[in-house]
């Protein structure tokens, strides 16, 4: 079974939520058997506070609710807010529905230690944290919080035993699959951006087949293009498998 | 039937690429079921001497009747009438980012009118890379669309095909100047092929798969996930044979 560790619904124009059969029927087009769904995470901004990130949660869980057979949750949180808020929203989202994870995007800078408390608590739980990644000097100015590979690699350092999935490799690029390489704890999702080639037998080779987890970052992306960068890659079958599905039941207990 | 209009051979600083020579991209479009490319030249992005750049394109093109070389000129130098001599539906690619220089320079309105007179095609390449992927110290800003649209509407005779835009802006061009096509490489929003036809004719988009920059099979199955038969058809192949005459 293909899983995609990286769609989003509702997200941009796709506000209907009525229409995630489509989205889900679009999927298993393709193959793809499970999507986890990380929230309409820009829906607010960049620094949601308690009250919209909720919201977005809400959304999440009613689709979780309504399709459970195909779906699976991360609970979104701003570590900015307090973080009895970010605990008690994790307590209801994961403990409470069975959500597989936590997405945190730019709002806080994963080297701050406001982190802490969200990502020991990520432990107990045995869950995962999926964290936006990108290596792009400039995309500071206009997101100042935003976490670029070698902050993963610090956060990674910080809690080596809890399961990072830094997202986007096509943004991260070789320079950040060399940030994280030495962080056996860091997995990286091969979605977002264009399926530049030769960047899935990379991540493959440097970080070993069992840390890579394919993503598509739809409906933003196509499900299409995002599955060709992983059957157009040079891969064996037993890897593509894994990426494409393995590696994320094992790690998402999916 | 599928012939891929966007291709090129050469070295590139940022990027490894797997297919380096002829024989390679043959082998590698064959396996991916495309059956002939135009190839352009990737040193010519940095090279001045572009004349140089495409007999170098040419010496691993002409050895493999499946590869067609699109030459690339710059209009601000002298010489580029060169390239509109010869046989065949005349075609050059414009790289304006990376040679600096605007759509509305002189040089580039003698090109288009010539084209335009020739029923020539003008080949734009917006982008090679994502800007945000580009090295920090070589930004390189796309080619804007209000500059080819303006261009596009000053000869409306002249065939432009715009490589590399984003879907936004091919739905833009294409959906309101008929003299402008796209190709479908980084083209991309959940089903593509699909809601890009809700605002464009079929007979405007080309396949086009930005190898070996991106992942050949990303623009494949981005096709074959098109639900009208007959666009596809038109899109894989059709569009190219008729705007190039190949």
């Amino acid at each position: 079974m293909i899983v995609d560790v990286h769609t989003h619904y509702p997200f941009g124009k796709h506000q209907n939520l009525d229409r995630i059969d489509r989205f889900i029927d679009l999927a298993q087009g393709f193959g793809i058997g499970w999507l986890c769904l990380l929230g309409d995470v820009l829906r607010h901004g960049q620094f949601p506070d308690e009250a919209q990130v909720r919201e977005i949660n809400d959304l999440t869980l009613e689709l979780v609710r309504r399709r459970g057979d195909v779906l699976s949750g991360f609970c979104f949180l701003n570590p900015a807010n307090q973080t009895a808020f970010c605990l008690e929203e994790m307590e209801r989202c994961i403990a409470g529905a069975g959500f597989v994870g936590v997405k945190l995007e730019n709002a806080l800078n994963c080297r701050d230690r406001r982190l802490d408390p969200i990502m020991e608590k990520v432990r107990e739980s045995n869950a995962a944290v999926l964290h936006h990644s990108w290596s792009c000097p400039w995309l500071k100015e206009a997101q100042p919080q935003f976490s670029n590979p070698a902050d993963i690699a610090d956060l990674a350092g910080r809690f080596p035993d809890v399961p990072i999935i830094m997202a986007h490799l096509t943004g991260c690029g070789i320079r950040g699959v060399l940030d994280v390489a030495d962080h056996a704890n860091v997995y990286v999702d091969t979605s977002g951006g264009q399926p530049v080639a030769g960047l899935v037998d990379y991540a493959v080779r440097k970080l070993g087949v069992d840390r890579v987890l394919f993503g598509s970052d739809a409906p933003g992306r196509s499900f299409a293009a995002q599955l060709g960068r992983i059957y157009g890659a040079d891969l064996d079958e037993t890897a593509r498998q894994a990426i494409l599905g393995g590696n994320a039941r094992r790690l998402l207990r999916i | 039937m599928r012939i891929d209009v966007n291709t090129s051979l050469g070295c590139w600083p940022f990027q490894r690429f797997a297919q380096t020579s002829g024989t390679e991209l043959v082998r590698h479009l064959r396996a991916e079921g495309i059956d002939r490319a135009l190839v352009s030249s990737i040193d010519a992005t940095f090279d001045p001497d572009l004349h140089a750049c495409d007999a170098d394109l040419r010496t691993q093109t002409d050895p493999h009747p499946e590869l067609v070389p699109l030459s690339t000129v710059n209009p601000t130098l002298p010489g580029w009438e060169r390239n509109l001599e010869g046989g065949g539906v005349p075609a050059v690619r414009l790289l304006p980012g990376y040679h600096q220089y605007g759509l509305d320079a002189v040089g580039v309105r003698k090109l288009a009118g010539a084209l335009a007179e020739r029923k020539g095609v003008l080949v734009i390449q917006v982008r090679l890379e994502d800007e945000r992927s580009h090295y920090p110290l070589c930004r390189i800003p796309p080619v804007e669309m209000q500059a080819i649209r303006l261009l596009a509407r000053a000869l409306p005779e002249l065939r432009i095909l715009c490589l590399c835009c984003y879907g936004e802006t091919a739905k833009e061009l294409a959906g309101t100047c008929r003299n402008v096509h796209v190709d479908l490489s980084m083209i991309e929003e959940l089903d593509t092929v699909n809601r890009l036809l809700d605002e464009v004719a079929p007979e405007q988009v080309l396949f086009g798969s930005h190898t070996p920059f991106l992942t050949t099979r990303a623009a494949v199955m981005k096709l074959q996930a098109c639900s009208d038969p007959d666009a596809a058809a038109a899109i894989a192949a059709a569009n190219a044979r008729r705007l190039f005459g190949l």
